[in-house]
Formats: C-alpha cells, structure tokens, sequence
C-alpha cells in the first residue's frame, strides 16, 4: 500500500451531496450518462497518483486493490473480498459508505453509480478494454452489501448495457449517517474530477456544474434536513454554516452586492483541489458551497460572469464573482437589428 | 424538422441549399460534432465565421488544425479569452469574455465583412450564453442571428449542447432553422 493516511476528514454529507447533485445532472443522459461518471473516476486516479496517494501499476488488479486501500484508509470501505464465481466476478464491501446515497438515488429513481471507489476501479478496467457489467447485488446478513459483474468488452466511451442488476436490492434496512468522517483526499480526488471532468466541453461545463449546485441543494434539504428560507442572504448564511460545521472550512464569509459577491475561506479543506487547479490553469471549479451559492444567486436572477480566485497563505482562499442581473433582461431584436445593418 | 437518428450531418442536410440549422450535440461527442459540423460547411463554402464562446481561439486553431481542417479560411470572434478591451487581429477579433449579447452581435455584423466571398457562420454556442443570460433573451439573440444569416446569405449553424437547460430555447428556436440536427 503506497496511499498516505488521512490528514484531515470531512463529514460523508458534504462528498455525498456533490456526487448526487452530479449523478443527477447527467442522469438525463441515461446509459452514457455512465460514461461521464466513469470520466470522474479516470480523474480520481490521475488527481491520487499526482499527489502520491496511489501508486501507479500496470497491473490492473494491482491498482484495483491499491484503489480499495486508498479508500479504505479515508474510511470509505470498511474492507473488501474479491471472488470469482464462475464467469462473474463477486465483491462484497463491509462498511461502504455509498449505501446511504445509492439509497436515496434510487428513491429518486436515479440509477447511474456515483461511488467515487467503483467509479475509480471502472476507468482501471475501461483503460484495460473491460467493463463490469452488474448483474447482481445483495445486502449481507453481516453488514456487507455483495455485487456480482460480468466482465464484458468496452472502450472507455462504451455504455453500460444496463444501469441496475437484475433485482434491485431492497435498501429500507440502510439508515443515512451523512456525520461519517471521510479522510480529505478521498473528497479532495473526487472534486477535483469533477472541475477537470468536463473540461473538454470548454466555458459551457459550467452548465453541467450549475446543475450539480441545484442538485446539492436537493440532498442536503433531503437528506441534511437543511430548510432554506427563499431569502438569498439568509439562505447563504445556513449553507456557509452547514458547510463550516460538516469541515469544509473553518470559517466562510461572503457578501453580496448588486455587481459582485465575494467569498472567504480560511482553513479550507478544498484548497489542495484550487491549488491544483489553478496552478494548471483551469476555470472550472467544483467547491460544493461555491456550487450552491453560485445556484441561489441564479435563482435570485443573478447570473455569475467572470470568476477571479485568489488564493491566501496556506490554507484560505477568497472568490470573487461578477454579477449581472437577469430577471426581466431585455433583448431589443428590432433595435438592435438596426445596428447590426449599420455595421 | 429533425434528422433522423444516426444520419450524418451531409445527409440530414442533402437538398438544403444555404441551411441554417440548429445543431443539437451530444456532451460526451462535443469535440468530435464540432469538427464534423465544421467539416462539412468548409466543404461547402469557401469562408467562415467562429464564433467561440466556450474555447479560446487559439486553442481551437490549434484542435482544428490537429484534426486536419484548414483554418486559413476562418475568422474567429472570440468572446471568451480575457482581454481588457476589443482587439482585432488577422485571424481574429477578441470581445473579451462574458460580453453581453447586444455587443455579441455588433462583434458578428463586423466579422461577416470581414471576408466578401460567401461565408458560413458556426456559433458554438448557444449553452454558453445561457450561463450569463436569461433564456428568453438567448432566444430572441438567436431568433434575431438567424434572420440575419438569411439575409446576409450565410449557411451555418447555431450549436447547443444537450445539458437539458436548453430546452426552452430550443422548442423556441426550431421553427426559424431549416433543420434540427442531432450530433
């Protein structure tokens, strides 16, 4: 095992919430959304090895095992066993934390797998022209939650021939405990992923990440009992406090005017990832409290144009966004027609 | 009207004479729809306006190059690389990033002079726009670029990626291009 222990933790509510809001903003694609999820799990691996918390291998059951360490020491696994029956493949998680979340997917009907560990081990076999077809799962009397695959042919872009197994396990047993702690750079690997996931589709990803604001809302109000109140100030203050008491900083303060807001962290667990990010010269980011207030400026009818980070010391981070109000924008096609024809 | 499943973009477009249409692009084919959608009107007609809201220029001259297009025949508004005023170049003019869609459209009047020989337009793309605009107000932007892609004589076509926050836009928008093509 080459993975580093933990540094810091943060609560399961805040990785969970960002992997809902993203499994639901590609759900809409159905099968292929799959295939993006499977890009986040390429991204994992490539954020752990960059950071030397995975050792590269060549060997792909070698790296699966060192994918199921790494997250076993963040506390996302309790443990696992691997077994071959027959042409299936059977693997039984003790402890696994995604339980709660595909639970509440799944009420959703929400079916794509956003567990940042099989999502990582996908984009190991994908890149080794393989895919693990479920085609079976169950609870274990002990605790444990069994899955049985299919090896099956694919590319990296190939979908899924199916997103569930052949009988949906009942899940009513499951309780949510979103107050779990998850070593940091299990969280840090996904977030990262999910700012660089959908790089290629240039400025418009935002798109997509504007839609995992939305959707972290939707989990923490389901799942975190967070009520929002329609007020735009206060219902920030309830979400930088959320986001505060579940770790993802020591402090977050921001304002807000009618040309710019801005945001401080101090202490900021997601400060690895902006790092990162900015020092490879990326937009796109993917912080979960940065995602949920750009979603309720939105809602308020502000849109966010030009984002600016600026990066403090050590660990705090402040952001600064330029607003523009949209509600009622007005677009003059006959006026501005005429000036086009003047050009 | 829409393509029929599977068609490429020269059949779905066979018959079409000057076509303006609304390209809708499947996320995960982005970067390979843009090159095929580009592909087929530099071999239809001689010019070509870019109109980037998503990817600095330079990157995409260089995606475009990689994938074997010509560029030479190109001229790119880039209304996403950071500049602290307009500039014009040879090859391109930059409005810097987040321009409003009043001064988007001033920027694509300009550019269409740029070249008399008959030219196509590609606005890549209509998603972007949404992040910064109401969706009513990318339509009629939209409504008003298309009719004046007819009267300019430009082909050409308007993309959107599906992200399922266009819809609006794009039941709005159907009615005023020749055709709807699925990438």
């Amino acid at each position: 095992m080459n993975s580093q222990a933990p540094r810091e933790n943060v609560q399961l509510v805040v990785l969970d919430s960002v992997l809902f809001g993203t499994a639901k903003a590609l759900d809409y694609l159905d099968l292929e959304g799959q295939v993006m999820m499977d890009k986040i799990g390429e991204g994992i691996l490539e954020y752990c090895f960059k950071k030397g918390f995975i050792e590269k291998s060549g060997d792909p059951q070698q790296l699966v095992n060192k994918v199921g360490s790494f997250f076993a020491e963040n506390g996302y696994i309790g443990g696992a066993q691997m077994g071959q029956e027959g042409e299936l493949v059977a693997v039984t998680l003790m402890d696994w934390r995604y339980l709660g979340l595909m639970k509440r997917l799944r009420k959703e009907q929400h079916f794509l797998l956003a567990c940042p560990l099989c999502l990582a081990n996908n984009a190991v076999f994908r890149s080794n022209g393989l895919y693990g077809q479920v085609g079976y799962e169950e609870l274990t009397p002990d605790g444990g939650f069994l899955r049985k695959y299919k090896m099956i042919h694919a590319t990296t872009v190939s979908p899924p021939e199916s997103l569930t197994p052949s009988k949906l396990t009942n899940l009513s047993p499951v309780k949510y405990d979103g107050t779990v702690k998850v070593g940091a750079p299990a969280v840090e690997a996904v977030m990262y992923r999910l700012a660089r996931g959908f790089e290629y589709l240039g400025a418009q990803a935002q798109v997509l990440l504007d839609r995992v604001g939305h959707g972290i809302i939707e989990f923490l109000q389901a799942e975190a009992q967070l009520t929002l109140t329609g007020n735009l100030t206060k219902d920030l203050e309830l979400l930088s406090s959320f986001f505060k008491s579940r770790g993802l900083a020591d402090e977050i303060q921001f304002t807000v005017s009618s040309s710019r807001a801005t945001t401080g962290f101090r202490n900021y667990r997601y400060e690895p990832v902006l790092r990162t990010l900015l020092e490879e010269d990326l937009r796109l980011t993917s912080c979960p409290f940065t995602l949920t207030e750009r979603a309720l400026l939105r809602d308020a009818g502000w849109a966010v144009g030009a984002s600016d980070w600026t990066l403090l010391g050590d660990k705090d981070a402040q952001l600064n966004m330029r607003l523009t109000k949209i509600v009622n924008q007005e677009f003059d096609e006959g006026k501005i027609g005429a000036l086009m024809d003047k050009v | 009207m829409e393509s029929k499943p599977g068609a490429s973009i020269a059949e779905s477009l066979e018959g079409l004479e000057k076509p303006v249409v609304l390209a809708l692009i499947d996320p995960i084919r982005y970067q390979d729809a843009v090159v095929d959608i580009l592909r087929y009107f530099e071999a239809k007609t001689p010019r070509g306006i870019y109109v980037s809201l998503n990817k600095p220029f330079a990157v995409l001259t260089k995606a475009f190059e990689k994938a074997g297009l010509s560029t030479q025949s190109l001229f790119f508004v880039d209304a996403i690389t950071n500049v602290p005023s307009a500039q014009e170049g040879p090859t391109a003019t930059c409005l810097g990033s987040g321009i409003d869609l009043s001064n988007l459209c001033i920027g694509i009047s300009k550019a269409i002079n740029h070249f008399s020989e008959e030219k196509f337009l590609l606005l890549d793309s209509l998603s972007t726009l949404l992040i910064y605009n109401d969706a009513k107000a990318v339509a009629k932007f939209a409504h008003l670029l298309t009719e004046k892609m007819r009267r300019w004589g430009t082909s050409g076509s308007l993309l959107t990626v599906e992200m399922n926050a266009e819809r609006d836009v794009v039941s709005q928008l159907t009615p005023f291009c020749d055709k709807v093509v699925k990438i």
